[in-house]
């Protein structure tokens, strides 16, 4: 429950920056959620939750403009199938957070780590 | 264990390096991913803001009052200001708001800034404009402005409007092509609304071309024969200035045959297109651009008010040139038109009193003159008169997409204007779009005129480029006048290249307004321009230019209105795409009477036969299902091809040969009064033809070649609308954000002409009723969005490619428009 609380809550954090500081505010928030949450093993599930933060803000834009009719104009001028604008779309953030959450996470583990030594070995 | 982490971290370091290379820089063509693909603020919110907000109300810096923008159903904003500064400052914030891109993209375009933001593949564009000295100038006129004139005050308000736009612009605002582009929006000087200008100058000047073609055709069959085939005036006369006839007056002059080649003219031909850039293939026979005009009287309308049509034919372009706007001072102002995005002033529209058009004049308003430097390399003056005179330098810096300095020109300018510079042989240009420009004031002065006499006094300070403007008034007048700075040259010929190291080669000065071509309230009730030689030389001109335009659309134009004397608002409309082709009517009388004689001699074959017959039948309608436009099209081209063989120019590389000219249509026509001359034989063949053979052999051609394109006569394959089509093609040539393949009623020589790529026509189309209350109809090729998704991007299109007028609003005040039809309310107060 506590873990399906805090993805949650990352999807919302990760749609919250993205909205409010741009695309960077992705890997910034995996990383520090990876810092956070060292423990976990989430590379998989920071990236599923970037992708669906996207896709979230994606659903509200649609909501507010013909999306569908973008995404045919855009994929048309980048010669992509406009299945694979939504798709590439929603891939960039998963590998952006993944990436950065697998990274930051041992670092800080192995952080964690140095400092549970027994400090007896210094004697 | 620690090798697995060890070898995750790093793979996660290389996958995180590699995205977030791809969203924070470009690579190859594609632009950072990560502005592009973010889904609020990147190239998907351009869905978000498609459509204009219902009500919004924002402070806009050095407004002195509120101002209220009303847009109505059909997107046109409805500025109500209470000075005309403040009208400029919002019209300059709307205008950005809906078009911010294709503003950027005038300016730079005009400017030879474009590498800046495309990259470095502009840069030979940048170059050659700059040489050209468009934005240089734009900024000498502008600096020359009297800070006080309402000029210089709108062009300054407009560009704080544009500016405040730009300085607020949230993320989820910037229009989709910067994304596309990887670019971010520039601020706007108020100069650049002087570069536009200069930039349809140089695009109605039809480009800078004519005399260089004129120096290929010398070289090429002589100046005797150069002369006929370019001449000064127009074999056939339907004049702007009417003489007297309403039927056009044919002045068949004697073509001389191909004289021998001329090699000085060959030599300074080269000198220039090394500068130009080398000729196109000139196969296609008429110019593409061309505009129409035309006003009745009101005695010869229905409702016993004058009419006026505006039908300016341009480049088409997604979004278009043209935005809808209407202004109202209280007191000053009401006008309402199409302005050009850049321009704080309405071009083509109407007032309360007045309503006026333009069409292309075309005047020779540019000639070259060979000059003597005092050094090959880095020279500093010039000769003239027998002394040196220091030349002004020009040095231009071209700079790339990420600001880094691309390379350094230094150019040279005279007395007469920029200097091209080839291998120590220099050439300078004088151009009046160069000149000192004086198109915005006279613009916003005409939008105040109450009648035609003051309209004509506004226009007088019009420089360039030259316009035939046409006008109607509620009093009932009517008139039109060609109207720009016309050059008195020393020769009273325009078409040389002269002497620069004297200043008797210079100009002499400038026509006086009053005897620039002009007629008000003629006899024959109705007045018609489309860009065909201004006055007939019988009534006297001098030289205004040579190898006007063929008249077809004129002599159409005039016979509709000769036609009819009670014309209404909707017979206007009609015209505007009428399907009928003077052209087709001269021409097709003699392709018959050439078969029938030849198969009286048994010299014509099944081919030619069934292609006179079919060709015989036709109604001489270009209708999108006509099936018999397209025979007739292909036949003028071959005969065009087999006629003027001689103009064929062997390429210096392996290419195909290139005719380096093609006289009009008229020209032909003027010909086909000779059926001896030597111009009819092709040189390609062993056998020596006459007019009679070359017609024959021309339609049986036309007969094969359509055949083969398009199927057997009847077979659906022949229609009009599967031929000939409009392409209206986005401004970065992106084919899913543009408008292709619409069927259109039309084709050359139609008052709705086609072009062979379908990239020009019709770019406004307006009737005006000057009754006690104005009323008109007006449409687009496009809409007023610059967002490919918005609802108001290309909504105009359907009803444009059927010929249908929408009726505008036109109210006195805000109060007065229907609720109904109100879309959008911008309340523009003034900054605290």
């Amino acid at each position: 429950m506590k873990n399906a609380i805090s993805w949650l809550s990352l999807i919302g954090l990760l749609a919250l920056g993205t909205a409010l500081l741009g695309w960077w505010a992705v890997p910034a928030i995996a990383a520090v959620y990876g810092f956070i949450f060292p423990e976990r093993r989430h590379g998989l599930s920071t990236a599923l939750a970037s992708a669906l933060a996207w896709g979230l803000l994606l659903a509200v834009t649609a909501s507010q403009g013909p999306v569908l009719e973008l995404a045919a104009k855009v994929a048309a001028v980048l010669t992509l199938p406009t299945a694979a604008l939504f798709a590439v779309t929603l891939v960039f953030p998963a590998l952006l957070a993944g990436s950065a959450d697998e990274l930051t996470a041992p670092v800080r583990k192995a952080a964690l780590d140095r400092r549970d030594q027994p400090v007896a070995t210094l004697y | 264990m620690k090798a697995k982490t060890l070898l995750r971290g790093i793979l996660s370091a290389v996958i995180l390096a590699g995205v977030a290379h791809v969203g924070a820089r470009r690579v190859g063509p594609l632009p950072p991913l990560g502005q592009l693909l973010d889904p609020w603020n990147g190239v998907w919110a351009a869905a978000a803001v498609a459509e204009l907000p219902e009500h919004q109300s924002l402070s806009l810096p050095d407004l002195s009052a509120p101002v209220r923008v009303i847009y109505d159903d059909r997107g046109v904003p409805h500025i109500f200001a209470s000075t005309s500064d403040d009208a400029a400052r919002a019209l300059g914030y709307v205008v950005a708001r809906d078009r911010l891109f294709q503003m950027e993209m005038r300016w730079r375009t005009a400017a030879g800034r474009v590498s800046e933001m495309i990259g470095e593949e502009a840069l030979g564009y940048d170059r050659y404009i700059r040489e050209l000295g468009l934005a240089w100038s734009a900024d000498r006129d502008f600096a020359r402005f009297d800070a006080a004139s309402t000029a210089a005050r709108n062009m300054e308000a407009y560009a704080d409007g544009v500016n405040a736009w730009v300085d607020n612009l949230g993320r989820r605002d910037v229009p989709l092509e910067y994304r596309l582009l990887g670019a971010t929006p520039a601020r706007w000087e108020a100069a650049y609304s002087l570069y536009l200008l200069k930039q349809m100058g140089w695009n109605l000047t039809y480009g800078v071309e004519p005399d260089l073609r004129r120096l290929r055709v010398i070289a090429r069959v002589g100046r005797e024969a150069a002369d006929a085939l370019m001449p000064v005036n127009s074999p056939i006369q339907q004049p702007i200035q009417p003489n007297g006839s309403a039927e056009p007056r044919y002045d068949f002059a004697t073509i001389p045959p191909p004289g021998a080649p001329d090699q000085l003219a060959a030599r300074l031909a080269r000198d220039i297109e090394s500068f130009l850039g080398p000729l196109a293939d000139a196969r296609d026979p008429d110019r593409v651009l061309g505009s129409n005009n035309w006003a009745v009287a009101a005695e010869r309308t229905a409702a016993g008010y004058a009419l006026l049509s505006g039908d300016p034919h341009l480049g088409l372009t997604l979004p278009s040139i043209w935005y809808e706007a209407h202004l109202v001072v209280p007191g000053e102002l009401d006008i309402y038109g199409v302005t050009i995005p850049s321009v704080p002033a309405i071009v083509i529209g109407f007032n309360r009193d007045v309503a006026w058009s333009f069409t292309n004049t075309g005047a020779d308003v540019i000639d070259y003159y060979e000059e003597v430097f005092d050094g090959d390399e880095n020279p500093t003056a010039y000769l003239l008169d027998g002394d040196w005179r220091s030349l002004e330098l020009r040095v231009e810096e071209y700079y790339g997409r990420a600001g880094a300095l691309l390379e350094v020109d230094t150019l040279y300018v005279t007395h007469r204007g920029p200097v091209i510079d080839n291998d120590g042989r220099m050439l300078s240009m004088r151009w009046t779009v160069l000149e000192e420009a004086g198109a915005t004031d006279a613009l916003l002065a005409a939008a105040r005129a109450s009648n035609v006499a003051e309209h004509f006094a506004a226009m007088a300070s019009f420089t360039a480029p030259a316009q035939n403007v046409i006008v109607a008034d509620r009093a009932g007048t009517i008139a039109i006048r060609s109207t720009g700075h016309f050059p008195v040259h020393p020769d009273g010929l325009g078409n040389t290249v002269r002497d620069g190291t004297r200043t008797a080669s210079d100009w002499t000065g400038y026509w006086p307004p009053d005897s620039y071509p002009q007629s008000v309230n003629p006899d024959q009730g109705y007045l018609a321009s489309a860009n065909q030689q201004p006055i007939d030389p019988l009534d006297g001109a001098a030289y205004l230019g040579a190898d006007w335009p063929s008249p077809w659309r004129a002599m159409r134009i005039n016979q509709l209105l000769a036609a009819n004397a009670a014309v209404t608002p909707d017979d206007m409309r009609r015209y505007q795409v009428d399907p009928g082709n003077a052209r087709a009517d001269l021409f097709i009388p003699f392709f018959l009477e050439a078969v029938d004689r030849l198969a009286a001699r048994g010299e014509v074959d099944v081919g030619a036969r069934r292609a006179a017959e079919l060709i015989a039948a036709w109604d001489r309608l270009y209708t999108k299902d006509n099936e018999r436009a397209v025979l007739f099209h292909a036949a003028l081209d071959e005969l065009s091809n087999r006629t003027w063989d001689e103009l064929l120019e062997a390429p210096d590389d392996e290419g195909p040969p290139r005719r380096v000219f093609t006289p009009s249509s008229a020209v032909i026509a003027s010909l086909l009064h000779q059926p001896e001359s030597a111009w009819w034989d092709d040189a390609r063949t062993d056998d020596v033809e006459g007019r009679d053979q070359i017609l024959v052999a021309s339609l049986a051609a036309a007969m094969q070649a359509t055949k083969e394109q398009h199927g057997e006569p009847g077979d659906g394959g022949w229609r009009w609308d599967g031929v000939r089509h409009a392409n209206i093609y986005h401004l970065l040539n992106m084919r899913s954000l543009s408008a292709l393949d619409l069927p259109i009623q039309g084709g050359p020589g139609n008052l709705n002409p086609s072009s062979g790529r379908g990239t020009h026509g019709a770019s406004w189309r307006m009737v005006v009723q000057m009754g006690p209350e104005v009323e008109a109809w007006s449409i687009y090729p496009g809409g007023q969005s610059g967002n490919p998704v918005s609802t108001r991007y290309m909504d105009r299109i359907e009803k444009w490619v059927d010929g249908e007028l929408e009726p505008v609003l036109f109210p006195r005040a805000a109060s007065e428009i229907d609720p109904s039809r109100v879309v959008s309310v911008l309340e523009l107060n003034p900054e605290r």
